[in-house]
């Protein structure tokens, strides 16, 4: 499980995360909610090594990862799915999700049985295998979406970070999304999700977190937050 | 504190010639200052808009040539070669920057560079103008013969020569002092938000008016007019010049000058032509080079003490350059001759400052201060904001002539290869109201705000906005008519900040010329003052007075599409056109948001809004029009288009009933 405790991290000389601490449990799906500026995606970042932390440690499974570079972050387990996609656009569908098995294909982490990884991602994005000698760049949106999910599960890992899967996306995928979520959840990945899209975040997580200003404020099983007046009020716009 | 900097400097300058009474070292501090000139001009093409060249070497041999051309064939002198020196390399920047600028990045690179070697061949081969390889011996000029002041001051008795220096070196110090004022007036000018906008973002740039292609010729034929100038006082304190003087390497030497100087400041690139200059000195003398290694080594163990005691998080970073410091001092130790290593010296310390200051020595050194003396920096950099009343801006007079056609898309068809992205779509939109575009990702939707705003020429099919045809304008033009526009991935000037970004905005209502802004009229000040009132109002308008003056990259994602609005609104546009404004935000970010946009509506822009937040769309739409693999499937009222079966099937999906959000349950149920 990852474990996050008094988490210190910023750019410069600001400082936005203020002493975070947060519990991903072997398993389970944990949202991190919050308003524009709260400090989730600088979380993100101290957990996937893009941004050191000042203090606080970051610990998968015991081992400590804090302070590491991305690409050993990654060895050790740690996908990413990050904000605005960012898949290789000039490169095939097939090739993006290889990448996304780098480090089991170059002996950094198990190798395991990638082709039947991908054969799998295939089935479960039946889109993505009809597209998969396509160039990512020519994917629409809600398929480019699919694609960084696949691709970070192409890691075979311990855990995996969703940013904002559906920022940008039309109704219906955001719909889609969600479902794919709801399905790895099903398979008993440990994720942990960060979402402007509050409302469908603790619909469907075990548990949430709520940061306000670089701090921790709230955090509760999902369905109690989603019924906590509070948050009510803050994130889920329930006056609409 | 500035001006009290500045009046010291001058009196320096004047000061110097009198107490540095070697001439070789007066001749050091003049080439530092005529390379200072060069590289402080190169500064506006490579630190503030972004391009590389190295082809300044050429510019520099143009003015030099033009005065020795000037004395060889004409017998002309000083004066005339400073008036047509700067002319005629700017009219030869001019040439290889119109044709040139089309390009970027390296390929831009590779045009300077190609320019560079003509020149220099050119002048070879013209013995009949330039006398070739053999070059050309000018004199220096005596400006004035003060000896007979010497009874009001002993200082001015000098020999016949070193008058000579001395007074070369005032008149060069003068011209460096004028080159640094007019640079930092065009900086501080709209000019210079320009440039600097073009290189964090052309196609922003662009859409606010303010032409890429335009400021970046103008921004190279400055520096290029700059390196003239330069080069006739170059010719004139050499009193020789041959091709050879103006090569490759050059050119190299005023990028390093401002790379290593820091770029985006005066005294980075005046820092790096001392350096450049002398460094080759410093290696020729073995004692003094061990001085200088020793004084650098002792200055990097001191901060090292220093973050070992104050901030240890910092000591693994500053442990290596500090080894690297003190092995280098102990290397200059056991070098016994230093002429045969100079290069690898030269090339070494180069290497180090590269890499362990990308930002340069002003650039570190700023930093540093920005973070022990935080005040210091800030009273400097900051401008006031003067903030209006929240919402001075909304109470403007609003715009009259609702109800009429403001846009007319007719047959738009824009085909990449055998893609239809857009397949002959007619849109029309009322003066006066807010229409939504919404449609599943890829349909074709920012492709339409690409061929509204002159990004795309489409394939086929008539624009016609405000009762005029925009066919063929480019996208500044179509903005300076007023539409403006934001983007699905933001697109601000990261490194200006909210003001500025605002004022790149008001670009359009500048009305003073580069003249202007260099002889500081009164005209061009009282312009950029109530510019500034107007983007202040804009800011509180968006609710971001308080941020003002924060750099644009620094702000959270929502708070940065508040300022694109902004910024777009600067252009005091007719028609607005909003890419995604909701994505990324919170529910509570997305009421201000709907807040915002009916106001702007109240006050008489026209808005065209592409969102997915289905409760957006829904509650400040008037009409909605909804494409699907290019082309119009539905449009109509909101609530007609929300229960049309076909928009259901390609877009909303199974639940219609997803506005808030809330209903996601059922699918994740599933």
């Amino acid at each position: 499980m990852l474990e996050v405790s008094n988490l210190v991290a910023g750019y410069g000389k600001v400082e936005v995360l203020h002493g975070l601490s947060l519990k991903v449990p072997k398993g389970s799906l944990v949202t991190l909610i919050g308003s524009n500026g709260a400090g989730k995606t600088t979380t993100l970042r101290a957990l996937t090594g893009m941004i050191e932390p000042r203090s606080g440690s970051i610990t998968l499974d015991g081992v400590n990862i804090a302070g590491l570079p991305s690409h050993q972050v990654t060895r050790k387990g740690v996908a990413h799915s990050p904000e605005g996609r960012r898949v290789f656009p000039a490169l095939s569908v097939t090739d993006n999700l290889l990448l996304g098995a780098f480090p089991r294909l170059t002996g950094a982490r198990p190798r395991g049985a990638v082709e039947a990884d991908l054969a799998r991602m295939f089935e479960m994005f039946p889109r993505l295998a009809e597209r998969k000698d396509q160039l990512a760049g020519t994917l629409s949106g809600g398929e480019q979406q699919m694609l960084a999910i696949a691709r970070a599960l192409m890691l075979d890992p311990e855990i995996l970070l969703l940013d904002e899967p559906s920022m940008g996306l039309a109704p219906r995928l955001v719909e889609e999304v969600f479902a794919t979520i709801a399905r790895l959840k099903a398979a008993k990945l440990t994720m942990l999700l960060v979402e402007q899209f509050a409302a469908a975040a603790l619909e469907v997580a075990d548990y949430g977190y709520v940061l306000e200003n670089g701090a921790l404020v709230k955090e509760g099983a999902a369905s109690a937050l989603r019924n906590d007046p509070a948050v009510r009020a803050a994130y889920l716009g329930a006056s609409h | 504190m500035s001006h009290r900097f500045s009046l010291l400097g001058i009196a320096a300058l004047i000061v110097l010639p009198f107490l540095v009474t070697s001439p070789f070292y007066l001749h050091l501090l003049i080439t530092i200052a005529i390379y200072g000139i060069v590289a402080l001009g190169l500064d506006i093409v490579f630190g503030y808009t972004g391009e590389v060249s190295i082809g300044h070497a050429a510019l520099f041999g143009v003015g030099a040539y033009t005065a020795g051309v000037l004395s060889l064939q004409l017998g002309w002198g000083f004066w005339p070669a400073l008036l047509l020196g700067p002319v005629v390399a700017g009219l030869f920047g001019a040439v290889l920057a119109l044709p040139a600028l089309r390009v970027t990045g390296p390929y831009l690179a590779m045009v300077t560079l190609a320019f560079g070697t003509t020149v220099l061949i050119l002048i070879n081969e013209m013995d009949f103008l330039t006398a070739g390889a053999s070059g050309i011996t000018l004199d220096r000029p005596l400006f004035f013969d003060w000896r007979g002041l010497k009874g009001v001051l002993p200082v001015f008795d000098m020999s016949l020569t070193r008058m000579r220096d001395v007074q070369y070196f005032l008149v060069v110090a003068v011209f460096l002092v004028l080159t640094i004022v007019i640079i930092n007036r065009i900086i501080a000018s709209n000019l210079g938000r320009a440039f600097e906008a073009l290189r964090d973002s052309p196609i922003a740039c662009d859409c606010m008016g303010v032409s890429v292609y335009r400021y970046k010729v103008i921004a190279f034929v400055m520096s290029a007019v700059l390196a003239g100038l330069a080069g006739v006082l170059f010719t004139y304190s050499e009193q020789y010049i041959a091709p050879n003087n103006f090569n490759f390497e050059l050119s190299v030497s005023f990028l390093l000058a401002v790379a290593m100087g820091g770029r985006k400041s005066r005294l980075g690139p005046l820092l790096g032509a001392a350096i450049v200059v002398y460094l080759p000195n410093l290696l020729s003398d073995i004692v003094l080079f061990r001085q200088v290694a020793g004084l650098i080594a002792a200055g990097a163990v001191a901060s090292l003490i220093y973050y070992a005691v104050r901030q240890p998080e910092k000591l693994r970073a500053a442990a290596v350059p500090t080894a690297l410091c003190v092995a280098f001092f102990v290397g200059s130790l056991l070098l016994q001759n230093i002429t045969d290593s100079k290069k690898g010296i030269y090339g070494l310390m180069i290497l180090f400052v590269v890499y362990y200051l990308p930002e340069g020595i002003v650039g570190w050194l700023k930093r540093e201060l920005a973070t022990y003396l935080p005040g210091w920096i800030a009273a400097s950099g900051a401008v006031q904001a003067q903030g209006e009343a929240a919402g001075a801006w909304a109470k403007d007079a609003p715009r009259s002539t609702k109800g009429a056609t403001l846009l007319e898309v007719t047959g738009a068809l824009m085909q990449f290869g055998g893609l239809k992205a857009l397949d002959r779509v007619d849109l029309t939109v009322t003066a006066g109201a807010i229409h939504g575009l919404i449609g599943p990702n890829g349909s074709g939707k920012s492709t339409m705000m690409n061929v509204l705003t002159g990004i795309y020429l489409p394939t086929g099919g008539t624009v016609t906005f405000d009762g005029q045809s925009m066919a063929g304008l480019t996208s500044p033009s179509i903005a300076l008519k007023g539409i403006a526009r934001t983007f699905q991935n933001v697109q601000l000037f990261g490194e200006l900040t909210l003001i500025e970004n605002v004022l790149v905005g008001l670009h359009h209502t500048y009305r003073s010329n580069i003249l202007d802004v260099v002889a500081g009229l009164p005209r061009a000040k009282s312009e950029e003052a109530s510019a500034r009132q107007r983007a202040a109002s804009i800011l509180a308008f968006v609710g971001l007075a308080d941020l003002a003056n924060e750099e644009a990259r620094n702000l959270p994602y929502g708070k940065q599409r508040l300022l694109e609005i902004g910024r777009a609104l600067a252009l005091d546009p007719k028609l607005l056109l909003l890419d995604e404004p909701a994505a990324g935000l919170t529910a509570p970010d997305i009421k201000e948001l709907i807040s915002i946009i009916r106001k702007i509506r109240d006050h008489g822009i026209t808005v065209i809004l592409i969102e997915h937040h289905m409760d957006v769309v829904m509650s400040i739409c008037d009409t909605v029009t909804v494409l699907d693999f290019g082309q119009k499937i539905a449009e109509g009222k909101p609530a007609e288009v929300q229960s049309n079966p076909r928009v259901i099937e390609a877009y909303l999906g199974g639940s219609s009933a997803i506005v808030g959000g809330l209903a996601v349950s059922s699918a994740v149920g599933a």
